[in-house]
């Protein structure tokens, strides 16, 4: 695990070292369980450890080593010891040593890995796998020790891919003071490569036992999965990307709707976790909430900014804006799942909104949040051709639109917010007004 | 010659093969062509070839036949797609074909070196499916073969070598496991096809928004329909003959599909009178917080007549290749240049040298493009 953060708070300090005690401890009881035997084979895997480990590719919160398979041979290559000893040899990543990262850091990477390799090497052992190389020569595996060796092969894998992920989301949690769910959600996408990964451990294990020349083969393999990691960081961005580029278009188009699609986004968050929506629900939702109205990119400016009532064409074309803004968000590959909320923005809970006039069943729950927290920064922003109601006024609208254009639930939910928040800080609550007021007049 | 020809039916290099193994593979054909990763145009990727590269390997021409045949029709009965089954069972069928002939024309040579005869077998086997399969989707979507296989090649090839390692693999491996070799085998090709499909992810992720961007500058104006298409596919050919790098006709063909974006904010300029609009109309303010389109906002913002800023010489060529593009296909479209804000070269030349902007427009004038007046 690596961060860039500086100040070490204390129960991650404690955990550090810790761990890097109990890896000790279960690294000597390992040792003394099968004490590694020095082999080729061995010394293959501590140089490409060593070589691999200065490859490591970095997601935002972590960093994934590919020594990881390689563990996982030296596990059933030589047992639990001789694996540690390969898991340590990780330490040897230049880049991270330069690094400025606090001592407990380093001191929680080397132990976590000593605990995790030493308890899955021992579980191996346990179950009954053996080591393909023992004082007595070198022994690949048979067909005739499947399907027996599959339970502590999957086992080993599965226990090492999760308890692996599980101590670096618990550490990360603890290290940058963040929810744990908020860490795991990154690491449970990376649990099916992680157990992939150790299968391509064991299968290094067998080559090299059956022929070392052989071991060149898994250079392109680890290549490949060292890209897929990276790429797992490329997708958030292009999905980042994606968002910023259709909200920097929304801004082109019209000032007034970036501003309002971003207190769209705030007020649905707190509905959101009124509603005790999990972080990842809460991400999408404010991702829908800030292309809700994406299809206006369809509207000329002259209807967007139009003080007077539409004509029977401009209507037209301002009702099929939730369709435009979901068929243009339904085309993007991350964003497809966005597109019902955006689509179902102006339904009424009771059916008869627009486009389809879908009542509560058929629109999507974030649909029926963004129509609340739209409605509500309608009607308490200043426009062309009104002025902005106050808070108060606005909630009496939700309430008494509650189970038929909007979702009563919802609306208990956010007003229950709305009515806390005013009476923690009523100035600051009015002043906000004020401000939405005035910002929403000078656009 | 009916005893070379037995002998090339018998090319494998571990005899005979059981049920178990035949069982073996086809399930894991199935399962790796079940997982495909689909492109556009109804086209998809399957590591797969890899498992059946390795039995052709071990157990021969007419194993391996057996394999994608039985695995072909398991999959129609599971999936259904008879046309997508089809086309992929052909390649695979003229691939085993092009194996066989490899054995007619080694006969006994290498039979002493059985690893290397087998890793031709596999090289020959996914070389051939890879430009039988390119050449097939080739007809069915009407496009240039050549064109496809030269830009699949690149990004297809970190999944072929993955996939020639993982044959080899089997081969190493088969003598003690047998068919339980394929299991790990599996898993390294399920992390290669994972890593390939996230690339895809990525590039449709990035060319769906620029389409939906190009979509609402279009949308304000029909006559701009299909001008930023028209406009790249020139500036990718004009770049591709000045014999630029692949990343950089990429930069230059996001470049010429967004170079006119900026009309999304040209209604609200309007309104604030001509003054405004010069400044306002700004693509690159558009893209400027998506670090993918990072490389892409300089020559944007050439194109839009910021020269006072700082750019290197391969921007002010890029955008001079877009400017042109751009220019040619008003020239072409009466009715694109009604709606074009002026030429774009008047825009981009303060900031280009004589030299560049004549190797620019020798490139176009070489692929037989009339060049505009101005330029």
């Amino acid at each position: 695990m690596s961060s860039n953060h500086q100040a070490v708070p204390r129960p991650f300090l404690i955990l550090s070292f810790a761990t890097l005690i109990l890896g000790v401890v279960l690294f000597a009881r390992a040792w003394g369980i099968i004490p590694p035997l020095v082999s080729l084979q061995l010394a293959l895997l501590i140089v490409s450890v060593v070589v691999t480990e200065n490859y490591a590719s970095s997601l935002p919160e972590f960093s994934i080593s590919l020594s990881y398979p390689l563990s996982m041979a030296a596990v059933v290559i030589a047992g639990p010891a001789a694996a540690c000893i390969v898991a340590a040899l990780s330490f040897t990543n230049l880049k991270e040593l330069r690094s400025r990262r606090p001592l407990a850091v380093h001191a929680y990477n080397l132990g976590q890995l000593l605990v995790i390799t030493a308890l899955v090497g021992s579980l191996y052992l346990a179950l009954g796998g053996r080591v393909l190389i023992a004082a007595s020569g070198a022994a690949e595996m048979q067909a005739s020790d499947f399907p027996g060796i599959l339970l502590p092969l999957v086992a080993t894998a599965a226990a090492g891919a999760v308890g692996n992920l599980a101590l670096l989301g618990v550490a990360a949690s603890l290290y940058q003071s963040r929810p744990l769910r908020e860490s795991s959600a990154l690491l449970m996408s990376l649990l099916p490569s992680q157990l992939a990964l150790a299968f391509v451990g064991f299968l290094i294990g067998q080559v090299l036992t059956v022929n070392v020349f052989a071991l060149p083969l898994f250079v392109v393999p680890l290549l490949v999965a060292r890209q897929l990691y990276i790429r797992y960081t490329t997708m958030r961005t292009a999905f980042a990307d994606t968002v910023k580029s259709l909200i920097g278009a929304l801004e082109a188009k019209d000032h007034y709707t970036r501003g309002h699609s971003e207190r769209v986004a705030a007020y649905s968050l707190e509905i959101g976790r009124e509603i005790g929506l999990d972080s990842r629900s809460l991400e999408r939702l404010e991702y829908a909430a800030l292309l809700h109205d994406l299809g206006k990119l369809s509207l000329p400016a002259s209807i967007l900014r139009k003080p007077e009532a539409l004509t029977d064409d401009e209507r037209c074309l301002v009702v099929a804006h939730p369709d435009a803004g979901a068929d243009m968000v339904a085309r993007i590959p991350p964003l497809r799942d966005l597109a019902d909320p955006v689509r179902h923005h102006h339904e009424r809970y009771s059916g008869g909104g627009y486009p389809s006039g879908a009542a509560a069943s058929e629109a999507s729950a974030f649909g029926r949040i963004l129509c609340i927290a739209d409605s509500f920064d309608a009607m308490t922003t200043t426009r062309a051709y009104r002025s902005a109601m106050s808070t108060e006024a606005a909630i009496g609208e939700l309430e008494s639109g509650a189970g038929t254009q909007f979702d009563p639930g919802m609306v208990q939910a956010f007003v229950g917010f709305l009515r806390r928040k005013a009476a923690a800080d009523p100035v600051v609550a009015e002043s906000s007004r004020d401000t939405r007021e005035a910002v929403a007049v000078v656009m | 010659m009916n005893q070379i020809m037995l002998e090339a039916l018998h090319l494998g290099v571990a005899g005979t093969a059981g049920p178990a193994t035949f069982a073996a593979f086809i399930v894991a054909v199935v399962i790796m062509d079940a997982l495909d990763v689909a492109l556009p145009r109804g086209d998809s990727v399957s590591v797969a070839g890899a498992l059946v590269a390795a039995m052709v390997a071990l157990h021969g021409v007419p194993a391996g036949l057996l394999v994608a045949t039985v695995a072909a029709v398991v999959s129609l009965c599971l999936r259904g797609g008879l046309a997508v089954s089809s086309w992929k069972w052909a390649a695979r069928v003229v691939s085993l074909l092009g194996v066989l002939g490899l054995t007619l024309v080694l006969g006994d040579s290498l039979e002493r070196l059985p690893l290397l005869r087998a890793a031709l077998a596999v090289v020959t086997y996914l070389s051939l499916e890879f430009l039988v399969s390119q050449t097939l989707a080739g007809f069915r979507q009407s496009r240039s073969i050549l064109g496809l296989m030269k830009g699949n090649l690149r990004r297809h090839f970190p999944l072929m070598a993955s996939q020639l390692s993982a044959s080899l693999l089997v081969i190493v491996t088969y003598d003690g496991m047998r068919e339980w070799s394929i299991l790990p085998v599996t898993a390294l090709l399920l992390i290669t096809r994972q890593s390939f499909a996230l690339l895809h992810e990525i590039r449709e992720t990035y060319r769906t928004t620029v389409e939906v961007l190009i979509q609402a500058a279009e949308q304000s104006d029909t006559r701009r329909r299909g001008h930023a298409e028209r406009t790249a596919l020139i500036a990718r050919r004009i770049a591709a003959r000045l014999h630029l790098s692949a990343k950089e006709v990429e930069r230059v063909n996001f470049a010429a599909l967004l170079h006119d974006i900026g009309v999304i904010a040209q209604e609200q300029a309007d309104e604030r009178g001509p003054q405004a609009r010069a400044h306002s109309g700004s693509g690159a303010k558009v893209i400027e917080d998506a670090e993918f389109f990072g490389s892409v906002s300089p020559v944007l913002h050439l194109c839009e007549g910021d020269v006072d800023g700082e750019y290197t010489r391969d921007d002010v060529r890029a955008a001079l290749i877009v400017a042109l593009a751009s220019d040619i296909d008003c020239l072409r479209r009466q009715v694109v240049s009604l709606v074009h804000d002026g030429n774009t070269v008047d825009r981009v030349l303060p900031a280009a040298s004589q030299m560049q902007k004549s190797r620019v427009v020798a490139a176009a004038v070489e692929l037989g493009y009339q060049i505009p007046a101005v330029w």
